[in-house]
């Protein structure tokens, strides 16, 4: 287990619309003022263009590492449906983002399976929520 | 510095020196295959070398610690040519050479024999006895390769050079034998170096310089790429180290890297090897920022080598992020700024060098980054040292911009031709003032906008641009500041990022405030106030500030506000019920949910409506309402403002529109356009209809069909292989899209729709959270009204909410207004005439209330009488029949009708053939502007004919009552009589029919009357009789048929003329004489007696006793069928019955064929002869005009049917066969 760091996680839909987000913050650490928040998500969003770019650079879903600002990494995940699962991160950790983005594409995918999810719409479900928190509990922060 | 390998040379040193020239300059001439252990591919590579005498001290060491320098290949040179030389002298020198390689185990050497071509020839005749010969006995026992020859090279005839040749190529070949050799053993020797890597007297730097050597090698050998992985096989080494560092791991080393760093030299990209730093590493005084800085230098040559330049563009950014990750893991005490500014010197110099390569097109994916880095840096700087905007240069900042430059130390770029300007001097040139710093920022930040933009990420160009805009607004330049923000807030709006628009609305407020653009700050104040992500203090905070700002703008139009996002309408739904009649009051509910954080008071809430009266109007609107899309889908982002000229018609196309958008979505199946998120992005995101179809897959890359093409794979026998379907450009299709167009449509531009109608309600409050408000209008036009836009009013502000944002079911009313329609109608069958009928007035209220007693008059043509029918035995009886009817109505209510029954009744005249009777009725009414008319057919139900029959004298009056209706008619009481008292006695009628018989008529029946005339023949002319025939009618009752209608009278009048029977005819054929048959072929007579009946005396006189007698002269005319009689002679003839009575005329005619032949008939005319003079006479009643010129030829003039009776008419006579007995039978 890489060190554990500070995550923000989001998933964007076909527009660039965000669906969902989340941070994660490790549990001995204070939790970030709300302020910042946006920060993240100027940063997530920025990367979307590399995203797309890098996206048709290989077949894999899991993209790796698509940006780096400042202190942040960026690491992405590119559903068959073409939802991107991004990621921001301040330390390397390969394996546990993998990890982490396929189970949250698996659970995205059981969600989306919900007859009454309207596809790319934003996500509202405390089981999806619960679900995120438990495998960045797992993978990222640990 | 370029360290060769080293060749010795032994033996003849004077000879060699002969050849070294040679040597040097020829071995590199020509490439050699490398042949590599471990199965690494072989290469060509061309070697060089430096020449060394031999000395037994250069072989000592032991372990190869490095390869350069050393001697890796011996050679020993002689041009010995006598063999008993060669035992004396040249032998022990070479065996003491030999004896020395050995000793210290080296493989690697060559004996050179230098021969003339005299000492060859001497030695012909005995073998091996050469000197070379020798020389490979004693040496070359396992290797005789290794003896070589050269023949004279002096000379340069073919031979002597082929020997030359031979021996480069075979000194080549040896050469790195011996190359390899020793490669090998060092790469051992550096790999054990590395596996001890872990133990505490190691160190990095040594190592380092180790594998440099090795690289080293391999940049001599020209394998560049060889070289460049040593390099990098050392950055992950020591990367991998310093990571492991921060994980505790630390080896004692490191610590050198850990010294602070006082100088922040930037990168300097040149071919040379840096040998300052390197010495530093071998002394282990190097600096982190110093080493990276060697490493990527040497990583670059090798890239710029290899023609890689983009490469070193791509690495740059990495090794600059890693360097400072670095710097912090190992926590390097660099002084505040150091590292900013080694990042931009760094940045600037490897974009140089990439501009020196006149490419930079092609490095912009990956300049962009560094720009934006070295921007981003500069900007760093800037706040270190007090440059950016907004804030005084303080004497410590002052002191840091000191130190900061002296730490750049000297620019290598200071000597260089032409000169230029080096990124030491522009950083120096920025750190200098603000302006100066001011003017390099903005560059740096335009530059990497612009490559940003150039490759696509669009996102991190509006980043940056995000951070100018602050960077304006420090420096004053709101403006500036807001065209950034403006941009990038679209974009967020359209994506949905909430928290992303709300930041930036944030600054925009601020800077509104500031170029005091205070409709757009209220605008945004509001917004901000109504933003869901935002904490309450900061939307109370706003709202109060909206409220302020508005009271700046009483004057003037007020402030339009998109409402999305602050109020928003949820639906609208009518209350009236029923259906809306023209002036009537409507009701509509509108629900708003409010996201402002405090009560509003509307002053006015209207929603407007648009009113579309006829189809033309909607096709054309619809027209227009395309052509509106597609210009909205030129332009972009230009959204559909809903400005007041396509307000109209685009509401036609709702429906349209909608529907496009279902089956659009429905044929993508991979696309999830936003099918019911909201009312507004499924009308606005549509590709609306087909012809912008290909607009909408521009729009929507989701939806866009793929190039697919037929793929068809034969074998070689031309067969089928495989079929397949391909994209012939996937690369194209397949390309990532820079903008997928947002999920939310952002209204920017409202404009305020100008209807004549709308919706209002006045003063209503809306709290926070859903709100109720009841709309009223009133109706004035007729026609279908849409609910476009909504506009909540306060005193200056208007929250506009356009016709796409309303949610729910859109609004439409329909208005309707009918005038009050009259019109008569017929029972369920055909009109008769001549019996009572029944027929409807219908009344229509259409959409108004008829009240009670209204007047309906009815006024009908001649002949048609009619009458109201009374309703279930009213206070009066059924009055009688008039033209003229007046109907009062009884209370209509609005889309009803009402009827009432009329009895009419049409005249039924003499009827001679089946003509219909055709009335008006003209209907004038208060409920109708005009007068209305309506035709009537009266069918009628019979028609009546008569027909005069003669036998001689006596004569027969055929009434004849025909059936022209499926209604059976009864007949009763027909009689006859004459008009005329006084000719009552001339003529007589006698009824030859029971008088009390019923006859019934129908279409398919017919009743006759037969009536006798009994004529006064002594009487003299045929005076006109003028009759009448009545007959009474009434209608067979039918089971479902009216009420009874009483017996009616029908009555004809007819006028007799030429009644008198004039004359008779009686012929006959005999047989000639002495044959008592006729018989064909054979002359028979014709007998023609005329006789005239009545008075004996001449008819001439009988009308006018002026007339002479020879006026009656009578032509008679055989008319004989020329097929059975021949007629001889005259078959005319003029008769003059002149005081006779009787005449008779007799021809011959001969029958033409046997049987029973019909007589020839026998036509009688008056005769008038030509002289006659010009007078007007009355003969048998009817007015003979004889004109003037006409009197000069005689005329005839045809009798009436019943004024000559042939008595012989339809007989025949029985002829004989020509061949037969001449036996003729009449049949008189």
């Amino acid at each position: 287990m890489a060190v554990s760091g500070n995550y923000y996680f989001a998933i964007v839909g076909h527009q660039d619309n965000p669906m969902f987000e989340m941070e994660f913050v490790p549990t001995n650490k204070e939790p970030k003022k709300e302020d910042h928040r946006h920060l993240n998500q100027f940063i997530a969003h920025a990367a979307l263009d590399l995203v797309d770019e890098s996206m048709w650079t290989t077949t894999s879903m899991y993209l790796r590492l698509v940006d780096k600002f400042n202190e942040w990494y960026v690491s992405a995940f590119v559903t068959a449906g073409r939802i991107r699962l991004i990621c921001l991160h301040d330390v390397k950790n390969d394996d546990g983002i993998k990890n982490f983005f396929m189970e949250m594409y698996e659970t995205y995918i059981k969600h989306s399976m919900n007859p009454f999810y309207v596809p790319n719409s934003p996500i509202k479900s405390a089981a999806f929520e619960k679900k995120a928190l438990f495998y960045g509990r797992k993978y990222l922060t640990g | 510095m370029n360290r060769r390998p080293i060749v010795t040379y032994a033996g003849d040193n004077s000879l060699f020196s002969g050849l070294q020239t040679g040597l040097v300059t020829g071995l590199p001439q020509e490439s050699v295959e490398w042949r590599r252990s471990y199965g690494r591919p072989s290469r060509c590579v061309h070697v060089e070398v430096d020449f060394v005498p031999f000395s037994e001290e250069c072989l000592v060491k032991e372990t190869p610690r490095t390869i350069l320098g050393q001697p890796i290949f011996h050679t020993y040179w002689t041009d010995c040519s006598d063999v008993e030389a060669y035992k004396n002298t040249t032998r022990d020198s070479l065996q003491s050479w030999a004896l020395a390689l050995k000793q210290h185990g080296i493989t690697d050497w060559m004996v050179v024999l230098l021969e003339t071509p005299d000492t060859r020839k001497g030695n012909k005749l005995l073998p091996r006895t050469t000197v070379l010969d020798k020389i490979k006995n004693d040496f070359g026992s396992k290797q005789p390769e290794r003896c070589v020859s050269l023949v004279d090279p002096l000379k340069t005839d073919s031979r002597s050079l082929e020997s030359w040749q031979t021996l480069l190529t075979k000194m080549r070949h040896l050469l790195m034998v011996a190359y390899n050799r020793a490669l090998n053993r060092f790469e051992e020797s550096m790999r054990a170096e590395r596996e001890r890597r872990t133990e505490k007297s190691w160190s990095f730097c040594w190592y380092f310089l180790l594998q440099e050597e090795l690289a080293h090698v391999f940049q001599l050998l020209a394998l560049y790429d060889e070289a460049l992985v040593q390099y990098d096989e050392l950055d992950a080494l020591f990367t991998q180290f310093v990571v492991n560092s921060a994980a505790g791991d630390s080896p004692r080393w490191l610590s050198t890297f850990s010294q602070p760093c006082e100088r922040w030299e930037g990168l300097h990209l040149t071919p040379e090897l840096d040998t300052t730093v390197q010495a530093k590493i071998r002394s282990k005084e190097v600096t982190l920022l110093e080493f990276r800085n060697y490493l990527f230098q040497r990583q670059c040559a090798l890239l710029m080598h290899l023609n890689k330049p983009w490469e070193v563009a791509s690495r740059a950014l990495t090794f600059l992020q890693n360097t400072v990750g670095e710097l912090n893991i190992l926590e390097v005490n660099v002084a505040p700024g150091g590292v900013a500014c080694w990042g931009v010197l760094s940045c600037l110099e490897v974009t140089d060098a990439l501009h020196r390569y006149h490419t930079t097109d092609a490095h912009a994916l990956h300049t962009a980054p560094l720009w934006a880095y070295a921007r981003d840096k500069l900007q760093e700087l800037g706040m270190l040292c007090g440059l950016m905007p907004g804030s005084a240069t303080s004497s410590a900042q002052l002191h840091t911009v000191i130190s900061l430059v002296c730490g750049m130390g000297n620019d290598p770029h200071s000597h260089e031709e032409p000169p230029r300007e080096s990124p030491m001097t522009r950083l120096k040139d920025s750190l200098s003032s603000p302006q100066a710093f001011k003017k390099h920022f903005l560059e740096l930040s335009e530059v990497a906008i612009s490559t940003y933009k150039h490759i696509g990420r669009i996102r991190s160009a509006r980043l940056i641009g995000r951070d100018l805009a602050s960077f304006y607004m420090a420096q004053g330049e709101p403006q500036k500041a807001a065209t950034f923000l403006t941009d990038q807030l679209t974009v967020f709006l359209e994506e949905g990022w909430q928290l992303l628009a709300t930041q930036t609305q944030l600054q925009l407020a601020e800077c509104y405030l500031a170029t005091s653009d205070l409709e757009r700050y209220v605008r945004t104040c509001a917004q901000l106030a109504g933003s869901c992500v935002l904490g309450n203090e900061l939307r109370d905070q706003h709202f109060n500030k909206m409220m302020e700002a508005v009271e700046g703008v009483k004057e003037g139009l007020p402030v339009l506000i998109p409402s999305e996002r602050i109020l928003e309408v949820g639906s609208l739904n009518l209350v009236s019920e029923g259906r809306i009649i023209l002036g009537a009051e409507v009701e509509v509910e509108l629900s708003v949910l409010s996201k402002l954080p405090q009560d509003i008071c509307c002053t006015s809430v209207h929603v407007s409506l648009h009113h579309w009266d006829d189809e033309n109007e909607s096709i054309s609107g619809r027209r227009t309402a395309e052509s509106e899309a597609k210009s909205q889908q030129g332009g972009g982002k230009t959204q559909n403002a809903a400005t007041p000229h396509s307000s109209g018609s685009s509401t036609v196309d709702t429906e349209h529109s909608t529907s496009s958008t279902s089956s659009s979505t429905s044929s993508s199946t991979t696309s999830s356009n936003s099918t019911s998120t909201s009312s507004s992005s499924s009308s606005s995101s549509s590709g609306p209809s087909e012809s912008s179809e290909a607009e909408g897959s521009r729009m929507n890359p989701m939806i866009q069909s793929l190039p697919m093409t037929l793929h068809l794979e034969y074998k070689q026998d031309k067969s089928l292989s495989s079929a397949s379907v391909t994209c012939p450009n996937s690369h194209k299709v397949l390309r990532r899209r820079d903008s997928q167009g947002g999920l939310y449509k952002v209204d920017r531009n409202i404009v305020k729709e100008e209807q004549k109608d709308s919706l209002s309600a006045k003063d209503v409050i809306i709290r926070p959270g859903p709100n109720t408000i009841v709309l009223h209008t009133k109706v004035e036009k007729k026609g279908k009204y849409s609910a476009s836009q909504v506009v909540l009013a306060l005193e200056q502000v208007e929250f506009v909410c356009g016709r796409w944002s309303v949610g729910g079911p859109p609004l439409t009313l329909e208005v309707v207004s009918e005038s009050p329609r009259i019109c008569l109608g017929k029972g369920s069958r055909d009109l008769l005439a001549g019996v009572t009928q029944e027929m409807v007035l219908t009344v229509h209220s259409g959409s108004c209330s008829i009240s009670k007693g209204t007047v309906v008059k009815l006024r009908s043509s001649r002949g048609l009488t009619m009458r109201r029918q009374a309703k279930e035995e009213e206070e009066e009886k059924e009055g009688s029949l008039e033209r003229e009817v007046e109907i009062q109505l009884s209370e209509v209510a609005p889309f009803s009708s009402v009827s009432s029954p009329l009895t009419v009744l049409a005249e039924l005249g003499p009827q001679r053939d089946a003509a219909t009777i055709e009335h008006m009725v003209s209907i004038s009414s208060t409920l109708v502007e005009q007068r209305q008319d309506v035709d009537v057919h009266f069918i009628p139900p019979f028609m009546s004919s008569h027909k005069l029959h003669t036998a001689n004298t006596s004569k027969f009056l055929q009434m004849t009552v025909t059936g022209l209706v499926g209604h059976p008619m009864e007949l009763t009481q027909a009689t006859l009589k004459v008009l005329d008292p006084h000719q009552e006695q001339q003529v007589q009628l006698k009824a030859l029919h029971p008088t009390s018989q019923a006859l019934v008529v129908c279409s398919d029946q017919a009743a006759s009357y037969m009536w006798e005339l009994e004529v006064d023949h002594q009487q003299e002319g045929t005076p006109v009789v003028k009759l009448e025939f009545s007959v009474m009618y009434q209608p067979q009752e039918l089971p479902d048929g009216p009420g009874p209608n009483p017996p009616r009278i029908y009555t004809s009048t007819l006028d007799l003329h030429d009644y008198k029977t004039l004359y008779t005819i009686r012929a006959r054929v005999e047989p000639s004489k002495g044959s008592e048959l006729c018989r064909a072929g054979n002359m028979c007579h014709l007998h023609i007696v005329l006789q005239q009946v009545g008075p004996t005396s001449p008819p001439g006189s009988r009308a006018e006793p002026g007339t002479t007698p020879h006026q009656h002269s009578i032509m008679y005319e055989v008319l004989a069928d020329q097929t059975m009689w021949a007629v001889c002679g005259r078959t005319a003839g003029v008769l003059t019955l002149e005081g006779a009575v009787r005449q008779c005329v007799t021809m011959d005619v001969m029958p033409l064929a046997g049987g029973f032949l019909p007589l020839p008939s026998v036509r009688l005319s008056k005769y008038i002869p030509a002289d006659s003079k010009h007078n007007t006479s009355r003969e048998g009643g009817r007015k003979v005009e004889h004109v003037g010129s006409a009197s000069s030829v005689p005329r005839l003039q045809p009798f009436s049917p019943g004024q000559v009776y042939n008595f012989s008419k339809a007989q025949q006579v029985h002829v004989l066969p020509a061949s037969n007995t001449l036996q003729a039978d009449s049949l008189t």
